[in-house]
């Protein structure tokens, strides 16, 4: 897969108060992020952050050139965006989906599974969805986990999984 | 209402036969159930529990936090797909 030219970091959710602010469902494992944020892309055009703050899981941003509610309300749904390369930058062993994405996966034996075409968010921990290839795939949940998942190389694009009995079946 | 004290936690038996069976054997495999109300004991730590969701089985990977609770919490029965876009959305592996 190839990466993306932008990355959705929250979505506009409603306005909030009369003074053009908008409250931001944050789509990124790292809301404090938005207090840094100079500029975003709102459906393509930038638009440059005059104020934002945190509360309760949601962030409030104050947009140029959006200064009263009505304005507010007609950016309800769009999506905020980022240039892909101005990432938050992750510890390790923390990695975005969209970079799993596309990731062949083998086995630690060596045998190739198949690719990474999604990931789904579980209470527990994160879920890799892995596609076979072939004319009739298959797919596996694998749980991502440093026990089963033992090695991702981003550079190469392979990712390793442990075969215990039952995973890949 | 809770469950009586008296009774305790309640955990499926024969997952329970089966995990201690892979204990003994210090084996590891996927083990699929239905018993979502089964309670989370220590003894599951560090096995795969493939818990049925009401579509598929869902992999759990069970760790010290998680026991006493039980195992439909962590394969919820609803999924929201949520936005197609390439979001900053990220995964640790723990």
């Amino acid at each position: 897969m190839t990466a993306p030219e932008r990355v959705a970091i929250g979505e506009i959710v409603r306005p909030h108060g009369v003074r053009g602010e908008v409250r931001v469902r944050p789509l990124t494992a790292h809301p404090e992020r938005f207090l840094h944020l100079e500029e975003v892309y709102v459906e393509g055009v930038p638009r440059r952050v005059r104020a934002a703050r945190v509360a309760a899981g949601e962030v409030i941003l104050a947009l140029e050139g959006c200064h009263d509610r009505d304005a507010a309300a007609l950016l309800r749904g769009r999506l905020l965006e980022v240039d892909a390369p101005r990432v938050h930058p992750l510890p390790e062993g923390e990695y975005y989906w969209f970079q799993l994405c596309g990731l062949r996966v083998f086995t630690t034996e060596g045998r190739r599974v198949g690719r990474v075409v999604d990931v789904e968010p579980n209470p527990a921990h994160d879920l890799l969805v892995v596609e076979e290839e072939g004319a009739r795939p298959r797919r596996f949940l694998i749980p991502a986990v440093r026990a089963l998942v033992t090695e991702v190389d981003l550079e190469s694009g392979r990712l390793v999984v442990r075969d215990i009995p039952g995973l890949l079946e | 209402m809770g469950r009586s004290s008296k009774k305790g936690p309640y955990v499926d038996q024969k997952l329970l036969e089966k995990i201690v069976a892979l204990n003994r054997k210090a084996e590891k495999r996927v083990i699929k159930t239905w018993a979502r109300a089964c309670t989370i004991v220590p003894e599951m730590v560090g096995h795969t529990i493939a818990v049925y969701d009401g579509r598929k089985h869902v992999p759990v990977y069970i760790t010290e936090e998680m026991v006493g609770h039980k195992l439909g919490e962590f394969a919820p029965t609803r999924l929201f797909r949520g936005h197609g876009a390439h979001t900053e959305r990220s995964t640790a592996l723990k």
